[in-house]
């Protein structure tokens, strides 16, 4: 459809028109066009299955589909309407995989399918699944939002328009006045999902009810999505973006129109290519379909939006930073009051929210507020999309009802700690969020109990560590990104934090005293307390969290000049142990040359000359290199 | 309004900060990046109180230079916690800079003697206050902006060695707390940022006034002749009083 939906009306008898033109038996090949399946090949896959269905002259919609989330297994296919899973397909042979998918299971009629046991899914104890929804990485998941990533082609406003897409906005424009949209999103109880959790009702209200001045004599007022993502490992809100772009243009059209704003910007990492791209052309498309611009569906409301593009300043997340980058200007934040509800895009009261936020509110007009408020825990509503990385089993992003604990996304969805090892922490909350032990995996994950355990919602990255981290190099590993990352503008978090930065390597170098860790603890509650923005209000928190639970291994850094988890290279000796066979792989791959042996003999490092780059470690398959806490072999 | 400052109540008038309201009665808070002149900035974070709007309140550290008053509220200006935030400032701000005078005495006042941190690889007397790029931004040439980020940002020309939009007036200089921003004044020579300025000298005492560059910038934001701005102080002073003699009639209208 490219001419103009000229009423609410026209746009409900174009759905009909869609859904009846879609015949749900019809066999259907959806891969994933997400950036991580991309990356394995994904879109040579969708050519090669769209080549070999014309060939064949099969009945069968080849489509391209936003991110599915389980990306570490990447490229997915999914065979409709039996929802049949393939994973990993094409990554070997491509030709052979699009073959053999297509004759043995699309071919067949529904019900007699046949599976492609080399490309299932196996449990770890080795069960093969057939069904997407019977994959333990889907099976204990709630995926509200992300649902629409696997089913539609983020390119094609139809598809959208098919699944309920735009139903709210026509709820909204024909049936309620915008306060009655507001009074929904305030009841339904959303949180803001860019971490700080505010309640979304009332930031709308706030910007409802200040007085807008007049920009060519019209009382204007901005709506913004912040697609700022800027945590390490943290990808949710790019796949919203580039699986379901009309879904955020949709919220922000209902939050335009709630609070009265006839403009809107998206402010998105040029980093996200993809996420530009899929979101300018569905901007293009609503625009050509009169689902924005003036008097968009006949209604008389009018609203418009633009793409503004970061530059990768991860302090640009923070709202008043963003609004600033958008306004041309260094993008550095600014002290609040005025809060951007009241003056921010060039002075005039402005709406900001995260992507997911944004995503959100479609289905809570849609559905309505006591649906929504039905999930989640007495303080957070809905789902929280979060991206499970780390030492998992399962990566990926998975969508789960506020208040499900810790323990359910890590050991159910994520599958637990790869090869078996031991768990240690899960980091949430970004960069500037805490890292919790295993006592607190029983927690019930919402925005309220993360900020009391000492860690934080963020935006939802969640990073799973295993026996084999080191907490003390995570905490300086996080303090040396934010660090790069802190705009200058206020003393503690531009001075302070590199003086946290020089403490910590002080202990993973193996130079600090029990003084060190004094300083620290003096100096991370000044930078909390005495910062500008959240960025530095909040960076002293991995500090204060791996202090807080695992002080021992700071201690252990310091009174003992021990790396327990072996990682600090200053603080650990490798060691050949009687498992050797004197293949002599080690000795050659040295590149210091430090390994001495003779062939089929034991062989020994010279722990003196070895730099501890850990190549021998890495290349002996007999696990015969150990690593030892510490130096001088102290066992 | 009434709000109380340690326990003080004192009236403000709304649009008033925190830091007005102190400084008028007599509180003293140390400030290096605020300026009557200029926009208020909340950078050094020396100002910080304590911020309660129930007794019960757990306080807020807020920069009183751009926190609002507000009626009734309960500020604290030198509590423990504040005195330590202070402290911890001033040892960083003199470890990054310890050879400013100012950073010095500041920090000595708040018991800090010497900077106890690592310190720079390279000393600087910066302490990216940018009361400089305020001042040039107020003074509407906008010719020096902070460049870089984070503790490795630096105030730069456009391209590190643009002066184009330069016009010596030397307002960066003059709002230094540091005096890391080099002026060189000899005779009618200006020196700036690199670049070498003739100040235009008065046509009533022949001493040197202001750049032609900044004469044109005070015109076109004025509307005044360029010329008005060759006026030294003292040739407007005798400028003035040849007016006033003029027309009481004393002399012959010019004065000795």
């Amino acid at each position: 459809m490219s001419e103009r939906i000229a009423s609410l009306a026209a746009l409900e008898a174009w759905r009909t028109r869609l859904v009846a033109a879609h015949d749900p038996k019809r066999k259907a090949i959806a891969v994933c066009a997400g950036t991580g399946c991309k990356a394995y090949g994904s879109d040579q896959l969708t050519a090669a299955f769209r080549k070999a269905v014309a060939e064949r002259g099969l009945d069968v919609d080849v489509r391209a589909t936003g991110c599915h989330g389980f990306c570490e297994r990447g490229p997915l296919v999914v065979i409709y309407p039996s929802m049949i899973f393939y994973q990993e397909v094409g990554r070997k042979n491509l030709a052979k995989d699009v073959a053999e998918i297509l004759d043995q299971t699309v071919a067949a009629a529904p019900g007699a399918e046949q599976i492609v046991a080399r490309l299932q899914y196996k449990t770890p104890d080795g069960t093969p699944v057939v069904h997407e929804h019977e994959v333990p990485f889907y099976k204990h998941q709630n995926r509200l939002i992300l649902s629409f990533n696997g089913k539609i082609d983020p390119d094609s406003l139809a598809d959208y328009v098919a699944n309920g897409g735009y139903r709210a906005l026509a709820k909204a424009l024909g049936t309620l006045t915008p306060e009655q949209v507001l009074a929904e999103v305030d009841a339904s109880g959303l949180r803001g999902r860019g971490g700080a959790g505010f309640p979304t009702g009332r930031k709308w209200r706030f910007c409802r009810e200040a007085v807008a001045p007049l920009v060519n004599g019209v009382p204007t007022r901005y709506v913004v999505c912040n697609a700022d993502e800027g945590d390490p490992g943290a990808f949710m809100d790019r796949s919203v973006l580039e699986g379901n772009p009309h879904g955020v243009l949709e919220g922000l059209l209902l939050g335009a129109y709630a609070i009265g704003a006839r403009e809107g910007y998206v402010y998105v990492r040029n980093e996200y290519p993809l996420a530009v791209q899929r979101l300018t052309k569905a901007i293009a498309d609503a625009r050509a379909a009169g689902l924005l611009g003036a008097d968009l569906l006949g209604t008389g409301f009018a609203f418009d939006v633009h793409v503004t593009r970061g530059a990768g300043a991860f302090v640009c997340g923070e709202e008043t930073a963003l609004i600033g980058s958008v306004e041309g200007n260094r993008g550095q934040p600014r002290f609040r009051p005025p809060y951007p509800a009241v003056s921010g895009l060039w002075g005039c009261p402005t709406t900001i929210n995260n992507v997911e936020t944004w995503v959100n509110v479609p289905l809570i007009v849609d559905r309505g507020a006591a649906w929504f408020a039905g999930i989640g825990t007495r303080g957070s509503k809905g789902t929280k999309i979060f991206s499970l990385v780390g030492k998992v089993n399962h990566t990926g992003l998975v969508e789960v009802p506020m208040g499900a604990t810790l323990r359910h996304i890590v050991e159910q969805i994520g599958g637990g700690i790869q090869g078996g090892r031991a768990f240690k922490a899960v980091q949430t909350g970004g960069p500037s969020g805490g890292c919790l032990p295993e006592p607190m995996l029983d927690l019930e994950v919402d925005f309220d109990t993360l900020t009391a355990a000492g860690s934080m919602m963020g935006s939802g990255g969640m990073i799973v560590m295993d026996d084999r981290t080191c907490m003390v190099d995570v905490a300086r590993y996080f303090i040396d990104f934010l660090i790069q990352e802190s705009c200058g503008k206020c003393t503690p978090c531009r001075d302070g934090l590199i003086q946290m930065g020089h403490l910590l390597h002080a202990v993973v170098e193996g130079r600090a005293t029990r003084a060190t860790l004094d300083r620290l603890e003096a100096l991370a509650p000044v930078v909390r307390d005495a910062s500008l923005c959240a960025l530095g209000q909040t960076a002293p928190n991995p500090v204060l969290s791996t202090l807080k639970y695992f002080r021992h291994e700071y201690l252990a850094h310091i009174d003992h000049r021990q790396c327990p988890a072996g990682v600090c290279k200053a603080l650990i000796t490798y060691r050949v142990n009687a498992r050797c066979t004197g293949c002599t792989v080690c000795a050659v791959q040295c590149p210091e040359k430090v390994i001495a042996g003779e062939k089929k003999g034991l062989h020994v490092i010279a722990e003196d000359r070895c730099t501890r780059c850990g190549v021998c470690h890495s290349v002996c398959t007999f696990g015969a290199v150990d690593i030892l806490p510490g130096r001088g072999g102290k066992e | 309004m009434i709000l109380t400052i340690n326990g003080r109540p004192l009236a403000a008038t709304p649009g008033e900060t925190l830091l007005q309201v102190a400084r008028r009665a007599g509180v003293d808070l140390p400030t290096l990046c605020h300026h009557e002149g200029l926009e208020a900035w909340g950078g050094c974070r020396l100002c910080v109180v304590e911020v309660r709007r129930r007794p019960d309140d757990a306080p807020k550290v807020v920069p009183s230079c751009l926190q609002p008053a507000e009626d009734g509220v309960r500020v604290e200006t030198h509590t423990e916690h504040l005195l330590r935030i202070r402290a911890t400032l001033l040892d960083l701000l003199l470890t990054r800079a310890p050879d400013s005078d100012l950073i010095r005495r500041l920090a000595v006042e708040h018991g800090v003697s010497d900077g106890t941190f690592e310190p720079r690889p390279e000393p600087t007397s910066c302490i990216l206050c940018t009361l400089c790029t305020r001042a040039c931004a107020a003074v509407g040439a906008h010719a020096i902006s902070t460049a870089g980020r984070g503790a490795e940002g630096e105030v730069s020309l456009p391209f590190v060695d643009d002066a184009d939009a330069c016009v010596g007036c030397g307002s960066c200089a003059a709002v230094c707390p540091t005096g890391c921003i080099e002026l060189k004044d000899a005779g009618s020579r200006r020196t700036i940022w690199g670049r070498t300025f003739e100040r235009v000298p008065c046509e009533v005492t022949g001493q040197p006034t202001v750049t032609r560059e900044y004469a044109e910038l005070l015109a076109r934001r004025s509307g005044l002749p360029v010329d008005s701005f060759f006026v030294s102080d003292e040739g407007r002073r005798r400028q003035t009083a040849d007016r006033v003699a003029g027309l009481v009639g004393v002399g012959d209208g010019r004065v000795a």
